[in-house]
């Protein structure tokens, strides 16, 4: 009896069909946590890879709870993707669970999307005020478009190590996406304007702050498009928001942060707060009041009643609304939104 | 002066042993740990076991296999394998105290703790969007509460079937069934089922959630009295609960436990429960409960029992399991 | 001799509070223990501090409204006197104590959410539990001592009563005493004094005069004289020795004291145990034992304790770890040390080789900004790195720290660079290092007329002693060609001149 129950349970492990035999041969199966990670990785991956995505566009992604769905799931992943620095904490338990041995931290299946980035607020001894939510610096980097041709190269560059055989296909992608970000980015006349690797040298002006003063001494102001056109109206406009969630997106376009509605991170602001935000907004004339669309937005909507400011929901991830079902949408909607509530 | 230090060293030589176990004592191997902020290595009381990830020898696990072996809690239901601190109650539901195992005492911490080997994998799902998991161990009986303590040191053999299915992560339902067989001069059988739904929603998440379930179990347990005389048991037990979330702190529960006595099957013995947990963070959390039981055994009828409860988290924030938002 | 005793004027009337309250709680502490309800005061302590709290919450001000918060304290203190009075069950059905520990638990759970609305919170505990003794003044301190006047005469008329009640209550019934009544009178009194206790002493503090000294007195003697006054002396002692090392060392007085309390009795304790102890040796073992036990404990913890850890060598095990911001940081952190370079400078320098751009970069601008020439072969290598940011800033660094060897690799790789102005910019710096080949490019780039025109234009023109105009790049071409063996790089000028 106990040895044929042995080898009943044996004989139905090793019977079991093996999702890698045929890897090379069928698409690459890719899991991301998030939304607009799975967007950046079907961009790339095109018809070589089947991308899914863990997690609820329209929930807050530092709490997500893993159900044996993600655990399934991640077990027949080729390609495990996560944005890390703290994040998506909840993706170790998926990727223990999946008892999947080639997603593990440390092989090729394995990808923290957000390395080789200028991650921002890291943890140096003055701003360690912010406990422990995010330890390893600020994770919201997506919000800047320029971090997200980073991490398309990064997923591009994992996608080849695991495929070589695709690799030009791959790379073929990853430089069409990083012209079309660039042409939404700066518009395409410019692009044409400044001649080859324009998006290159564009971003590196706009990352040392110097482009619109470059841009005119090279006479091309004019020409300039896109979200960095639209962006010159958000240009030192000052805002509160809910979360710490738009330093990217503020370096990136100028906005100001004047503070936060959360006290602490994850519980819902107390009176003495609130108030003191709402004096915060009348000394500085603050307008908009970003509040992420998984936060509550109760206290906002009572700062905003109490004030002259007005609350934007904001869309995080990709997928979040039906408005913002790619990274360019999200993107637009954003900066949409901000100028409509700052008129 | 020479035999009054040697006496008093002698001393201090006896009364050292008698404050510490100088025999060597029955340890199980301490094995690698899963800590749960994974940051190192936490220590657990009740369980000790090694996981084993990447399996020896096979590039790839068939079927995404994880093996466990050491000492846990086992895959019988749903309840058993989740720690006390982890559930929205301060006593476990009287069926799995009393069928699965009262090895730290009848009241606050009991189920099923034993030595064995688990295996846990998926199975490929015949309906689209939905998960199959199973586990399989085998394991050394004994402290079944069921047995009795009468089991001895065969094995025992555990199946387990999980059935879910989640919809957008904010509607989530496990349907499982569960089995246990030990065989020998007394044989022990029990055959489970459980239901587990939560709902929670997208936006404003940690301000509202709703967990319900239950678990039922038959069991079927062969014995010789002390008269020489064969005797059957096969006692019958249930619990059904429910939890609502009603602010970003509260949490208010009720539950309901029936069981027949294992021993004679026509004692029914039920619990009602209410309970409300109040966390002021994450790190701290108060919880007041209040069970009433009726019961055909004279000594558990009528009872009350009030009870408070304050948990200390140290460390970061771990993932919870689906009872609550922190 | 006089130092020892030498107590500045501010700390007189702390101490004036300590040795009222040592009077008055020794002496109830005997009833308290001989009626074996050692918690009651804890419980009754919390429950007068819930009270403070609550007062505080409804609205009043400690400092501007003491008697609205003292009548609240003492209402709440009245109120648990009479729950426990009511509660001593004959028989001990259930266990007073247990009913105490609970009353204890709730009060404490209750205070701190009563703490949570308020927006003083994290204060006020800190307040009921370390008292105020530092700070109490004269008034409060004789009005306390009126107090416990009234209180303590009050216990001295019928004194005999209270100690039947509370040494053979059994005895006392029997006898027609009103047991319920006179217990109830007697928690009132204690009610009083504990409210005014907390508010100067806090919860602690009020518990240990109560308790130790008379659990001290009890070591000493079963005689109930010489434990009061064995407890009112070492009581007095104490409370001066605690109140002078929290002036000196500057610690919380009452948590101090509470712990010289525990000291004294883990004293007086051993030496009990060895007066009593019918072998002598044997004492001494165990003593040594249990010494040896403590040592063991307070080693291990000592050996196990992280190292407090030095920023050099926090940040040099940062530098391996498999984080890449933690690495990043690591080099921002070293960037504060020049002074141990010697130290880390090779790990810096092997970072310029790191998986991480960003990490690479920091690596960089670190050796940059110390002029670091011997990483200079290194970061030459990383003219080829995939990232624009790194290369942008080895070009800078080069610049820097660069020779007319280095100016020669910016050129090589200004050969096959496709980005027009990432190859321009290698083109100029060259230029600035002293490479003469970077001019004919450079001027191709200017007839190019591209955007880069400029830069080049530029450059061209602040570095070579010839005057001309962007149209005029043939005149510079024969110019050039012309004068070119003649040319010598003039670092001291940042300029080309003739020989």
């Amino acid at each position: 009896m106990k040895r044929s129950h042995v080898l009943i349970m044996l004989a139905i492990l090793f019977s079991a069909s093996n999702p890698h035999l045929d890897a090379q041969h069928k698409k690459l199966r890719v899991v991301t946590t998030l939304n607009y990670l799975k967007y950046i990785a079907a961009e790339i991956g095109g018809e070589d890879a089947d991308v899914l995505a863990l997690a609820n566009p329209k929930q807050d992604p530092h709490y997500v709870t893993p159900t044996p769905r993600m655990n399934q799931v991640a077990g027949s992943a080729d390609l495990f993707i996560e944005n890390g620095l703290s994040l998506d904490m909840w993706a170790k338990n998926v990727i223990d669970a999946s008892g999947n041995p080639s997603i593990q931290p440390g092989s090729k299946g394995y990808l923290v999307a957000t390395i080789n980035l200028p991650v921002k607020e890291l943890p140096t001894e003055i701003s360690r005020s912010w406990g422990d939510i995010h330890p390893q610096g600020n994770p919201h980097v997506w919000l800047d478009p320029f971090n997200v041709k980073i991490i398309a190269t990064n997923i591009a560059n994992q996608l080849i190590a695991l495929d070589e055989e695709n690799a030009s296909n791959y790379q073929k992608r990853l430089e069409s996406f990083r012209y079309r970000l660039d042409a939404t980015m700066f518009g395409e006349e410019l692009l044409k304007a400044v001649g080859p690797s324009a998006g290159d040298i564009l971003t590196r002006k706009a990352k040392n702050n110097e482009l619109l003063p470059w841009l005119k001494s090279k006479k091309l102001d004019s020409k300039l498009g896109g979200w960095m056109k639209k962006g010159q109206d958000l240009d030192g406009m000052k805002i509160i928001s809910y979360h710490k969630t738009y330093v990217y997106f503020a370096e990136r376009f100028g906005l100001k942060l004047m503070g936060e509605l959360e006290e602490k991170p994850g519980i819902p602001p107390p009176p003495k707060h609130r108030d003191a935000v709402i004096d915060q907004i009348k000394r500085e004339g603050i307008k908009v009041i970003l509040n992420d669309n998984f936060y509550s937005s109760e206290a906002a909507e009572y700062v905003a009643s109490k004030s002259s400011a007005k609350v934007v929901i904001t869309y995080l991830d990709v997928g979040a609304s039906p408005e913002v079902d790619t990274y360019d949408k999200l993107i637009s909607h954003l900066i949409e939104e901000i100028l409509q509530a700052s008129k | 002066m020479r035999s009054f230090w040697a006496r008093s060293w002698a001393a201090f030589c006896k009364s050292v042993c008698s404050w510490l176990p100088c025999k060597a004592s029955r340890t199980l191997p301490a094995l690698p740990l899963e800590d749960q902020a994974g940051k190192g290595f936490a220590a657990d009381a009740e369980e000790a076991y090694g996981l084993i990830k990447r399996l020896p020898l096979l590039e790839t696990a068939p079927l995404g296999v994880k093996v466990k072996i050491g000492r846990f809690r086992a895959p019988i239901g749903v309840n058993n394998k989740i720690h006390m601190h982890d559930l929205p109650w301060s006593t476990r539901p009287l069926v799995i105290s009393e069928y699965l195992g009262t090895e730290h005492g009848n009241f606050f911490e009991s189920g099923f703790n034993p030595t064995g080997i688990d295996l846990d994998f998926f199975l490929p799902n015949p309906i689209s969007e939905t998960t199959l998991e199973m586990n399989a161990d085998i394991v050394r009986a004994g402290d079944l509460g069921l047995s009795g303590g009468h089991a001895g040191r065969q094995p025992a053999y555990i199946g387990h079937l999980n059935f879910s299915k989640d919809w957008s992560n904010e509607h989530l339902l496990i349907l499982g069934v569960s089995t246990y067989q030990e065989n020998g001069t007394e044989s022990t059988r029990l055959y489970g089922a459980d239901l587990t739904y939560r709902w929670a929603p997208s936006e404003d998440r940690e301000s509202h959630s709703f967990v319900a379930g239950g678990e039922l179990f038959s069991g079927d347990r062969r014995y010789t009295d002390s008269l020489s005389a064969q005797l059957r048991s096969r006692p019958f037990g249930w619990y059904g609960y429910i939890q609502y979330q009603a602010s970003f702190w509260t949490y208010l529960g009720l539950r309901y436990d029936w069981i027949e006595d294992p021993l004679d099957n026509s004692q029914v013995s039920r619990a009602g429960a209410l309970y409300a947990s109040y966390y002021t963070t994450e790190f701290l959390r108060f919880r007041l409960g209040f069970e009433h039981r009726w019961s055909d055994i004279s000594a558990w009828n009528n009872t009350n029992t009030g009870i408070l409860e304050v948990n200390f988290v140290f460390g970061s924030h771990p993932t919870e399991p689906y009872w609550v938002n922190r | 001799m006089e130092q020892i005793f030498y107590l500045p004027s501010t700390m007189l009337w702390p101490l004036a509070a300590c040795l009222v309250l040592t009077g008055i709680h020794v002496y109830l502490g005997v009833h308290v223990i001989a009626r074996k309800v050692i918690f009651v005061d804890l419980a009754l302590a919390q429950i007068a501090a819930l009270g403070t709290v609550s007062g505080v919450l409804l609205g009043y001000d400690v400092g501007k409204d003491p008697t609205a918060i003292y009548l609240y304290s003492l209402a709440f203190t009245i109120f648990g006197a009479f729950i426990f009075s009511t509660t001593r069950m004959k028989g001990e059905k259930v266990p007073h104590e247990a009913i105490i520990g609970i009353v204890y638990a709730v009060t404490f759970a209750a205070t701190i959410l009563v703490l949570s609305r308020s927006a003083l919170g994290p204060q006020e505990l800190d307040h009921i539990i370390k008292g105020e003794l530092l700070w109490v003044q004269a008034p409060v301190v004789i009005k306390t001592a009126v107090i416990y006047g009234i209180v303590g005469l009050f216990h001295f008329i019928f004194r005999k009563k209270f100690m039947a009640i509370s040494f053979n209550p059994a005895k006392a019934e029997n006898e027609g005493l009103s047991v319920r009544l006179w217990d109830f009178l007697f928690y009132m009194s204690f009610g009083f004094v504990i409210t005014s206790s907390v508010a100067i002493a806090g919860v602690f503090l009020v518990f240990s005069y109560l308790v130790i000294p008379s659990v001290g007195g009890m070591l000493i003697s079963e005689k109930l004289s010489v434990r009061l006054i064995t407890g009112w002396i070492g009581g007095a002692i104490i409370s001066f020795i605690g109140v002078k090392l929290s002036w000196t060392t500057g610690l919380p007085t009452s948590p101090l004291i509470v712990v010289l309390f525990a000291l004294t009795l883990i004293l007086s304790g051993i030496i009990r145990y060895f007066r009593i102890a019918p072998d002598k040796k044997s004492a001494v073992g165990n003593m040594f034992a249990a010494l040896a036990v403590v040592a063991i404990f307070a080693g291990g913890l000592f050996f196990f304790r992280k190292a407090a850890e030095d920023p050099l060598e926090h940040a040099i095990s940062s530098l391996t770890s498999p984080i890449a911001t933690d690495r990043q940081t690591a080099i921002m952190d070293l960037r504060a040390i020049p002074e141990k370079k010697e130290k880390w400078l090779p790990l810096v320098t092997g970072r310029l080789h790191d998986q991480d751009n960003e990490v690479r970069k920091a690596a960089i601008e670190l050796l940059d900004s110390l002029k670091e020439v011997s990483a200079l072969s290194e970061i030459l290598k990383l003219l080829n790195d995939n990232s624009d940011e790194v290369k942008e800033s080895a070009i800078k660094a080069i610049r820097d720290l660069g020779d007319s060897a280095a100016s020669a690799e910016l050129f090589k790789k200004s050969e096959s660079e496709p980005d027009p102005e990432m190859r321009t910019r290698l083109l100029v710096t060259s230029l600035e290092l002293g490479n003469p080949d970077a001019v004919l490019p450079l001027i191709a780039i200017v007839n190019g007329g591209g955007i880069f025109a400029e830069d080049a234009f530029g450059a061209l023109k602040d570095h070579l002693p010839f005057d001309f105009k962007k149209e005029d790049t043939g005149k510079l071409l024969a110019w050039w060609n012309e004068h070119r063996t003649r040319m010598h790089w003039r670092p001291a000028n940042n300029m080309f001149a003739e020989q």
